[in-house]
């Protein structure tokens, strides 16, 4: 087991693209949330700013 | 020799060091979701007139500030593989104008708020955006040693 720990760390560290390779991995495999839980935080962003938009441009017209 | 086969792909996917990016993007989730409430809940009570327009106006540019700010920490996030010194540098700054939105000083003016209820609502809603803005500062901070 430390051997195969070792060999991912000593993968990781001689190459970047590794990690970056593991994390489209992950990401497609669903095993880690990264992606989704920035998709799901940045459709809640977008839903508020259309919110707010909407408010402050339906009070500009009554102002 | 197979079991070493079938556990390595396992391995690969626990030895990225990532889960201090998939803490700091669950934090941000509680704090669209956070803003959010706040919004929806200012607009309700302006509705009932329960606070006024000028009020209303300043709770929602406060939120939109972290709104916009909230994306930018989404989209450097999505860019980086991992927390290094330079991709903390990156986060700190686009994190910095949320803390800097929400400071208690820059949203003083909810004092003003005089329906009890709203203004407690739009104070726990700010309240719980701050603190995990401050949360995702620390892991930063941290390295992601926390």
């Amino acid at each position: 087991m430390e051997l195969a720990l070792a060999i991912l760390n000593l993968l990781n560290v001689a190459s970047p693209g590794i990690a970056q390779l593991v994390l489209l991995v992950k990401q497609k495999d669903g095993t880690i949330g990264v992606v989704q839980m920035l998709d799901q935080a940045d459709a809640q962003f977008d839903a508020n700013m259309k919110q707010a938009s909407d408010w402050l441009a339906e009070h500009a017209k009554k102002a | 020799m197979k079991k070493w086969i079938l556990m390595l792909p396992i391995l690969f996917l626990t030895a990225c060091s990532d889960g201090d990016l998939a803490k700091v993007a669950k934090q941000m989730v509680v704090v669209s979701q956070a803003i959010g409430q706040v919004q929806t809940d200012t607009i309700a009570a302006n509705k009932l007139g329960l606070i006024d327009e000028n009020l209303t106006a300043n709770i929602l540019t406060v939120c939109f500030k972290v709104n916009v700010a909230g994306k930018q920490v989404d989209s450097v996030i999505r860019s980086i593989q991992k927390l290094d010194p330079a991709s903390r540098l990156q986060l700190v700054n686009v994190i910095t104008p949320i803390s800097q939105a929400l400071d208690p000083t820059q949203i003083s003016f909810i004092a003003g708020i005089k329906n009890a209820d709203t203004k407690q609502k739009v104070e726990a809603g700010f309240l719980l955006a701050r603190s995990t803005i401050s949360a995702v500062q620390l892991i930063i901070a941290s390295g992601g040693n926390n």
